[in-house]
């Protein structure tokens, strides 16, 4: 995956996360802790991984959210999900 | 010693079911987290999102009156017999008249002592103890407790771009429906027999609501909703449900445990809140109960509120899952101004026969 796509990836996920706690994406860092660093409560993280979901057409296994705490992370699985599971992530199914 | 037993059941389910597809139709695949962090799969509701919100022709008083006349039935009585109604609804057909005197209509009661209470998950629980009381003091014979709510009539589900997390948790959560008991006084025949104890509780002076429903009444009145600048209905607290929730729903478990001096293994099926199936699910755990003596249909039934009760216990009693001397507990919980409330009873009526819900 190439780095601008990664990096495009990442400036989604933050203005998702933005959107949703209201605050700039620029007050986001590489490795601000949503829920520890940014408050987030546990309707927030349900709703950004919905609007995560539903714009990337993926699906987060329950068992991987506990390790995606910043947006890093979700960048990642979500870059690793498309070199991983490209045909399977157009169905909206794919399991990481 | 007169005291209540239960004689019959009822419940009743307006239309077809909705089911979580149904709602990412409605509201877009991002729900898809909050459906799986909820756990309802599917309920319903009086009017049909995917019919352009057709009405599907009943109301609260119908489904009140359709659950109370299968509860009569159940019971092989009439509804001349019912000398006392009791009825406990979060959304009422009116302000006023009370629905209970419309339920009394609908189901051709000439005259009865007929009583409305307002409240929602905890609400049956009140409804119980005040037809306990009428029974074992004699002025009532029998009593039909019945809960109905029409829950997506509070909720506007056509606001235009993403509804607010308060719209898309209640679409989620909740299903109308009605449910009923139908209870007769009776000579006791053991110490703690038909239904023994109830108690209730209201502990939110002082806390703020954790679910509220804030415009058409007296506050704020529909004809002048225009000027309320923050015109959201319904809020849910949720950090405060997550955190206080689970504790009502102990302490409803523990006060009914001390009033009655049994503990959790000497209940052999305990109905807890019908309200968020992951959480209740998580609380009863923590007390080492599972579902083998825990009984839920949340999920498949949606939060009915102050009918959730009464239909989890039609659905047990018709399906044969419970038999004469099984101890029954049932908790009641509510979020809204944080009451709670619960009843211990001993089952006397005969197993049913068949195994059909």
């Amino acid at each position: 995956m190439e780095q601008s796509a990664s990096t495009e990836i990442y400036e989604r996920v933050a203005a998702i996360v933005a959107r949703r706690l209201n605050i700039a994406p620029d007050a986001i860092g590489r490795d601000t802790r949503i829920v520890d660093e940014l408050g987030a409560e546990s309707l927030d993280v349900i709703s950004i991984l919905g609007q995560i979901e539903a714009e990337f057409e993926v699906e987060v296994p329950a068992e991987r959210l506990a390790h995606l705490q910043t947006v890093h992370d979700i960048t990642e699985a979500l870059v690793e999900q498309r070199i991983h599971g490209s045909d399977a992530m157009k169905q909206g199914g794919v399991q990481a | 010693m007169i005291v209540p037993h239960v004689q019959g059941t009822g419940s009743f389910l307006p239309g077809e079911p909705i089911s979580n597809d149904d709602l990412m139709q409605l509201f877009g695949r991002a729900i898809k987290p909050l459906c799986a962090a909820i756990g309802v799969q599917r309920r319903y509701w009086a009017a049909d999102p995917r019919r352009g919100w057709q009405a599907t022709g009943v109301n609260n008083s119908t489904m009140a009156a359709r659950a109370a006349s299968l509860a009569i039935a159940d019971a092989g009585l009439s509804p001349a017999d019912v000398d006392l109604l009791v009825m406990v609804t979060a959304t009422p057909d009116y302000p006023f008249p009370a629905t209970v005197t419309l339920v009394q209509e609908e189901l051709g009661i000439a005259e009865c002592v007929a009583l409305e209470f307002r409240a929602a998950c905890a609400g049956v629980a009140q409804a119980l103890a005040v037809a306990e009381l009428f029974i074992r003091s004699g002025r009532a014979r029998t009593a039909l407790v019945i809960g109905s709510e029409v829950s997506s009539s509070l909720i506007d589900f056509r606001t235009s771009g993403t509804p607010p997390d308060d719209v898309l948790l209640s679409a989620v959560m909740f299903g109308d429906g009605a449910g009923a008991l139908l209870l007769a006084g009776r000579e006791a025949s053991q110490p703690a027999d038909g239904i023994f104890t109830t108690v209730l509780n209201s502990v939110g002076a002082g806390r703020a609501p954790g679910f509220q429903c804030r415009l058409g009444g007296s506050r704020h009145p529909y004809a002048r909703v225009h000027e309320v600048p923050d015109r959201s209905n319904i809020v849910h607290d949720f950090r405060q449900i997550l955190t206080l929730g689970p504790q009502l729903v102990l302490r409803a478990f523990h006060d009914l445990q001390r009033a009655t001096a049994l503990s959790p293994l000497d209940f052999d099926v305990i109905v807890p809140p019908q309200a968020n199936p992951a959480l209740t699910r998580s609380t009863m755990a923590s007390q080492g109960l599972d579902d083998t003596r825990v009984f839920y249909n949340v999920h498949r039934v949606g939060n009915t509120s102050s009918a959730s009760l009464l239909i989890a216990l039609d659905e047990l009693n018709r399906t044969g899952r419970l038999a004469p001397g099984h101890r029954v507990a049932l908790l009641a919980a509510e979020a809204s101004k944080w009451l709670y409330g619960a009843a211990a009873l001993t089952w006397t009526r005969a197993r049913a026969a068949s195994a059909a819900a």
